[in-house]
């Protein structure tokens, strides 16, 4: 083939040749940038950061409790976008997207979140993922109360009792009087059932085990004649004497097979929560609701024969052993406020 | 480039396998670069892996939840359990032809994402022969399978044994 056929041809050729250039010179640039973004490994990043958050995502909703979890994107300019039961991995630009799927489960509410901030458009550069109850949240707070227990599973109705019968920790033989450091417990809650008493803007009626004395505040030491006066639930208060100092937990004995059984793990549920709400105390070391017979409820309320539409609760509200600077149970207010909140609905 | 007559046939074919080998050089130009770049991240077994322990911790799937409490009993379950949870609204993705799984407990068979995995046993079970030895398929359009066994805890409320646990996981190559 004659590269230059001379005269006539002579343009015609150069023709194509410039066409040869222009679409090698275009080929070179897309070339080179395709192996750049090969070589800043951004399309193998987003690829792998899609995996590993979306295996994290559906070990996190597979957790049999709650599970907060800190996803750090330091150093990356990818924006996250967490819908559909997929993970998708932005370039800056919100264009190139990466994206994988997680297992959720039908039954849970799983949020929906991108991680850059519409109005200030700043990218987050640390994903929260956390699991409360059966909420899934990819923007979940720093400190979230992961001891939470979901009330959702005891009915979507908050139970609001109108009169709570208080007990506070007593002796089986010696009803009302504690020795050693048991002592020190029945102490300690006699002050919150006080705090209580002497609350007046709060709708619930209460009612308490021990009389008052003659300085209208509780008798610690000294108990009611058996019996119990007509109310919703009755709400007996422990303050962990028996537990070792580790344990600071926030736990409710429910007595299953009462009339209210259903209620009383709603309320149960309830009061476990607002217990471990206030900000303020020592973090707790774990919460439960704990099915338990009237056997066991009426043993430890110890005030014979129960009406079986009475219900009754033991709360166990922390560990009255811990050292004095932490423990919880020496802030009668904080916990009676709590108490009270979860007497009144809030979870 | 056309001059007419005797030479016009053969310069216009010249042309073409010029354009053609130059495609050609283009295509293999992109091959070898995109060979050296890494875009493709095998998660399967960890996929096949995070399925079992889902299974076998979580809520709604094979572990059981106490009446009451509804804590969840990790690792414990029984056939009532087995049969009643819906293993596919559980586990859900956003493919559905993502995994599929046979799960025996106990002698007791369930499938997970029962059309995919009847979808997918042919290729898994399909076999060819190369250097005298059989070889199941490969490549993207091919499925892997994973096997795993393990034991879970068989309580019915008032007996508690040790029954064993069986899956097949069949898991997409592409």
């Amino acid at each position: 083939m004659r590269l230059f056929a001379g005269k006539r041809g002579l343009m015609e050729d150069l023709h194509v040749y410039l066409i040869q250039l222009v679409m090698i010179l275009g080929y070179t640039i897309v070339i080179i940038a395709f192996a750049a973004a090969g070589v800043n490994n951004s399309l193998f990043e987003r690829a792998y950061i899609t995996r590993d958050l979306a295996s994290i995502t559906t070990a996190i909703i597979a957790s049999p409790g709650n599970v907060f979890y800190t996803y750090d994107l330091t150093g990356y300019e990818f924006i996250l976008e967490f819908s559909n039961k997929k993970i998708a991995a932005k370039d800056k630009n919100e264009k190139n997207s990466v994206f994988y799927s997680y297992a959720s489960d039908l039954s849970y509410n799983v949020r929906d979140y991108i991680s850059k901030d519409p109005l200030s458009k700043i990218i987050v550069k640390k994903i929260y993922i956390a699991k409360e109850g059966n909420i899934i949240r990819f923007n979940g707070t720093l400190n979230p109360n992961l001891n939470a227990i979901d009330c959702s599973f005891y009915g979507n109705e908050s139970i609001k009792p109108k009169k709570v019968l208080i007990d506070i920790p007593h002796d089986a033989a010696n009803p009302g009087y504690r020795i050693g450091n048991e002592n020190t417990e029945l102490l300690a809650i006699c002050k919150i059932a006080n705090y209580l008493l002497h609350q007046k803007n709060t709708s619930i009626e209460f009612s308490f085990t021990h009389p008052i004395d003659s300085s209208g505040n509780l008798d610690c030491f000294h108990r009611n004649p058996v019996g119990i006066p007509a109310v919703d639930y009755v709400v007996v208060i422990h303050g962990g004497a028996l537990m070792s100092y580790e344990l600071s937990p926030a736990k409710a004995y429910i007595q299953i097979n009462s009339a209210k059984e259903k209620e009383s793990s709603r309320l149960g549920c309830q009061l476990v929560n607002s217990i471990l709400s206030p900000e303020k105390l020592e973090p707790f070391t774990g919460s439960a609701l704990i099915s338990a017979d009237s056997s066991l409820t009426n043993t430890h309320i110890q005030i014979g024969a129960i009406d079986p539409a009475i219900s009754t609760i033991v709360l166990e509200i922390g560990n009255v052993n811990i050292p004095k600077e932490k423990n919880q149970l020496l802030a009668p207010d904080v916990i009676g406020d709590a108490l009270i909140r979860g007497l009144s609905s809030n979870d | 480039m056309i001059k007419g007559k005797k030479g016009d046939a053969f310069e216009i074919m010249m042309w073409i396998v010029r354009f053609i080998f130059i495609i050609i050089i283009l295509f293999v130009v992109y091959f070898f670069i995109n060979a050296f770049i890494i875009t493709s991240i095998d998660t399967k077994e960890v996929d096949a892996a995070v399925f079992v322990h889902r299974t076998i911790y979580s809520r709604h799937v094979l572990a059981g939840v106490d009446r009451y409490t509804q804590r969840v009993y990790p690792g414990v379950s029984n056939g009532w359990v087995f049969y009643a949870n819906d293993f596919d609204k559980a586990i859900d993705y956003y493919w559905n032809d993502q995994i599929a799984a046979n799960i025996t407990m106990n002698g007791f068979s369930k499938n997970y994402n029962q059309e995919w995995y009847e979808n997918w046993l042919p290729l898994v079970e399909a076999r060819y022969e190369e250097d005298n030895k059989e070889e199941s398929l490969k490549g993207v359009g091919a499925v892997t399978e994973f096997t795993f066994n393990t034991t879970i805890v068989n309580y019915d409320g008032i007996h508690k044994s040790i029954v064993p646990l069986k899956y097949r996981i069949f898991v997409p190559n592409g």
